[in-house]
């Protein structure tokens, strides 16, 4: 490796980025010398001084230098300033790698300032340097419960244990956790704990360990309140009020009553499972369920339900029930 | 100086933690595995062992015994060392008093330096939510890769208050409320070991004011033991000043026996006693809840010792929950109510008068209110009523009553049979409204009111056909009066009334009733307070009115 290597790691899983920075960083050999060869900057408030003497330094007992600049988009936007980058980086001194780790909100293809960015700058080498460009990105819903099992996996793997996460314990986590692979690795490495690397994580294991999200519960609340089960919703508010902020239940009550009229009302035009989610913005999976739902009620008393739900919110807000009062009545108004 | 119970009973060992199986579980497994990660989260409601687990995880970190599996032990220097306090690389930061960010930045110069006694640093982030957003961000770092000597344990009682960026970097446990019964073994326990003579039910009943802490539980019972008496309900009850539950009780049982007299007194009885008021109608309301909850088959929760549990099963039996609900309306206004300072008795008195006969005339009412299928035009003023005295904006009835007078009443009736067109075509009425009532001066009695109030839901639906947006207006008018062929209507707001009295709208409304219940009236519209109705012969904006609004009453009246 005799030459300048510039690498750009992009794409919205930052933690899988950071990931490959860190695996990077093991490489460069003995922590304690490694630390004196490595550079972190950050295109959010970088100096270009900084940089200079970050990447041109020369490796101290070492045979190369790390830099890594993140979001180097941000430090470097029009296209004079790329002309600069471009500049820079074939001033580069055969030892150095830089690390460009720009980290997006959506996939590159949707972010089009980046990725004509991006081709310009792979464009402007014109080969002298070495630019490699790797992407990633975040699992998909759909995706997320195979990544979730390979993750699980892996994590076993590293402690020489051959053990599996069940596919429906992994679609449960991935229901829990949503879009975010950082908690989805705590939360599994917390579940491999509490199985003691034994035996394979089930759906009750999930349950009982995993952080429960309250959406779930919501759910669980409104279909309880649509089959008139008083007993099994009250339980469930109960449960609901001790472990949430009452406001933000609140809210995601009325949330959940809203896209129920909304679906109910596209259902009741004759919408399908895909008109729903074009309407809501939502995924087909949390459509499936919520058509499911709306079925139990008709459009006319969710909208009464809606309006009684703006009638207590405005009490509550007034400062003339609590919200514990107020779902409790609720409650009973509709199973009662 | 004695310490406190509480703290003398922190749990010293993983079996010690009640309750919290999923935690310990998983933290235990990490200390046998040597698998300790380097941040943790723990989250919870007060009093459930997040300090306590976290100085546990402390202690096993260090313990020298030489099974991981048996960490801590409790006897090496070590772990004495944590219990004692002295510990010198267990560091506990508030960080309610330490949230700036140049504390956290002073942490992370220290964090480098090697432990001085064992093999981990170990920080003990408090009330971890206290901290500035900026000292969250410094944190963010050196969480995500702490030098391999520390360990990080966060704690926090608002979890929604971290920012995502922490919760993401560390293991986060959810510590979850004690049960009731978890909290009185425990109870139990330390009342046996330190000789604290006390009954069963007063264990329970202290358990169950803990709601889940067990702190607030031990230090309850460290309060009750150092009267040095026996524990017993009635203590409890007279140190938590509950006491008033039995007059509570008894206000029930006369609102059931529809004796108001009785009431009152029972009422003055607590008030004289020196409860507050409005403490005394929080009292209330909490108790008609738990009736509530028995009705809807939850009594586990409704948080009454047994003794009462038992009445109260026999109250929420005697009630309909339409009443109980209306109940608590009535109650939660008066506990809410501010304007009775200077009679704070009255509020309460009112609620009473109130609850005293659940108004079956009301109930029809209760359908014309609900029935809007587009009550987009519905006035804000109504609903901020909402949880106040009325009755008649319940969806419960609604939904029971709906399917009834639906089924029933198909829509056969002439008015909901005419097309749109036809009644487009023939704007005046076929008969005219305006003289016919005079000259038949039809005498009304309660039963045509009533009925009217019944049928106010089809009266609406025939109206909707011509005039929507006028249907829209009625939901905001309620019949109110029936007299000498005049059918006064309030309204909730001007809005309302103005379209409703307009004179095309009036014969449209005329005639609805006509064809609907085959009565001919006239009709006046009226601006109605939604809490006290304002009789129709006064007048709406005159003095009269506005002393009724505040809670006059007419007693008599002369020319």
């Amino acid at each position: 490796m005799d030459s300048p290597t510039v690498l750009v790691l992009y794409g919205t899983d930052e933690f899988a980025i950071d990931q490959t920075i860190r695996k990077l960083i093991v490489a460069m050999g003995d922590p304690s010398i490694a630390e004196m060869n490595i550079s972190h900057l950050d295109g959010h408030n970088l100096n270009m001084n900084d940089l200079n003497t970050a990447a041109n330094a020369i490796p101290f007992l070492s045979e190369r230098r790390l830099v890594t600049l993140a979001n180097p988009h941000s430090a470097y936007k029009g296209a004079k300033e790329l002309k600069k980058l471009s500049a820079f980086i074939e001033t580069l001194p055969p030892t150095t790698t830089l690390v460009l780790a720009e980290y997006l909100d959506s996939p590159a293809n949707k972010n089009k300032s980046f990725y004509e960015w991006l081709q310009k700058l792979a464009k402007a080498q014109g080969g002298k340097v070495t630019v490699q460009t790797q992407e990633f990105n975040m699992p998909g819903r759909r995706d997320l419960p195979g990544w979730i099992i390979r993750e699980t996996k892996k994590q076993a793997e590293a402690y020489k244990k051959h053990i599996k996460i069940d596919p429906a314990a992994a679609a449960r986590l991935a229901e829990m956790v949503g879009e975010n692979t950082r908690i989805a690795v705590q939360e599994i490495g917390k579940l491999l704990e509490y199985v003691d690397f034994e035996r394979n994580v089930t759906v009750e294991d999930v349950e009982k360990v995993s952080i429960v999200s309250a959406q779930q519960d919501v759910f669980t609340l409104v279909d309880a309140l649509g089959n008139k089960n008083g007993r099994k919703a009250q339980n469930v508010l109960q449960q609901l009020v001790q472990n949430e902020d009452p406001f933000s239940l609140w809210g995601m009550v009325i949330r959940q009553f809203r896209l129920l009229v909304q679906a109910r009302e596209v259902m009741d035009g004759g919408g399908g499972q895909d008109d729903i989610a074009r309407e809501l913005h939502a995924h087909p999976f949390v459509v499936g369920k919520l058509m499911n739902q709306a079925s139990g009620f008709d459009l006319k008393s969710l909208e009464e339900i809606y309006h009684r739900l703006l009638e207590l919110d405005e009490g509550i807000k007034t400062g003339q029930a609590t919200i514990e009062l107020a779902l409790d009545m609720l409650v009973v108004e509709l199973c009662g | 100086m004695t310490q406190a119970l509480y703290r003398k009973w922190r749990p010293q060992k993983w079996d010690e933690v009640a309750g919290q199986d999923h935690v310990t579980k998983t933290l235990r497994n990490a200390v046998a595995g040597g698998r300790i990660g380097h941040a943790y989260l723990f989250s919870g409601p007060r009093g459930t062992g997040k300090t306590s687990v976290a100085r546990l995880l402390a202690k096993a970190a260090n313990c020298l015994h030489e099974t991981p599996a048996e960490r801590p032990c409790n006897q090496c220097q070590y772990c004495l060392a944590v219990n004692k306090g002295s510990f010198l690389d267990l560091i506990e930061i508030d960080a309610a008093s330490n949230n700036g960010v140049d504390d956290v930045r002073d942490l992370r110069d220290k964090i480098n330096f090697s432990p001085n006694q064992g093999k981990y640093k170990i920080y003990i982030i408090d009330e971890v939510h206290m901290l500035s957003t900026q000292a969250f961000n410094a944190l963010l770092k050196t969480l995500e890769e702490p030098p391999p000597h520390a360990i990080f344990i966060l704690a926090t009682t608002e979890i929604n208050k971290i920012p995502a960026t922490v919760l993401s970097r560390c293991q986060r446990h959810e510590f979850k409320r004690a049960s009731v019964e978890a909290i009185t073994l425990q109870l139990k326990e330390i009342a046996n070991s330190e000789k604290i003579p006390a009954d069963d039910e007063a264990l329970t009943l202290i358990a169950r004011q803990a709601t889940g802490s067990f702190r607030d539980a031990i230090s309850l019972l460290d309060q009750m033991a150092s009267t040095g008496e026996k524990i017993t309900l009635k203590n409890i009850h007279e140190i938590l000043g509950t006491a008033a539950s039995q007059n509570v009780l008894e206000l029930v049982d006369s609102i059931q026996k529809s004796q108001p007299a009785e009431g009152l007194d029972h009422l003055h009885e607590a008030l004289d006693a020196g409860t507050d008021s409005r403490v005394l109608a929080r009292q209330i309301v909490e108790y008609l809840r738990a009736l509530l909850l028995i009705k809807l088959g939850n009594p586990d929760q409704a948080n009454l010792p047994r003794e009462t549990l038992k009445q109260a099963a026999k109250h929420a039996g005697a009630f309909s929950a339409r009443h109980i609900l209306h109940m608590i309306r009535e109650f939660n206004a008066a506990a809410t109510d501010l304007r009775g300072g200077w009679q704070p008795a009255l509020s309460l008195e009112l609620a009473l008068a109130g609850v005293m006969e659940l108004p079956e005339e009301k109930q029809p009412v209760v359908l014309l209110q609900t029935s809007s299928t587009r009550a987009t035009t519905r006035p804000t003023s109504q609903a901020t009523t909402m949880p106040t005295s009325q009755t008649e904006t319940m969806p419960t009835s609604q939904a029971t009553n709906t399917p009834t007078s639906q089924a029933t009443n198909p829509p056969t009736s002439q008015a909901t049979n005419t097309p749109t067109s036809q009644a487009q075509d023939s704007p005046k009425p076929v008969h005219p409204p305006k003289e016919k009532p005079t000259l038949t001066a039809p005498k009304e009695t309660d039963s045509d009111f009533t009925r009217l109030a019944k049928e106010w839901k089809k009266i609406k639906l025939a109206v909707k056909i011509v005039n929507r947006p006028l249907e829209a207006a009625l939901n905001s008018c309620r019949p109110k009066e029936l007299k000498n062929g005049i059918l006064t209507l309030g309204c909730d707001n001007e809005f309302a009334m103005n379209l409703a009295s307009k004179n095309d709208n009036v014969e449209v409304v005329t005639k609805a009733i006509l064809d609907t219940l085959d009565m001919d009236l006239q009709i006046k519209c009226v601006i109605s307070n939604a809490r006290q109705d304002t009789p129709a012969d006064i007048k709406q904006d005159g003095m009269v009115a506005e002393a009724l609004k505040v809670g006059g009453k007419i007693t008599d009246i002369q020319d």
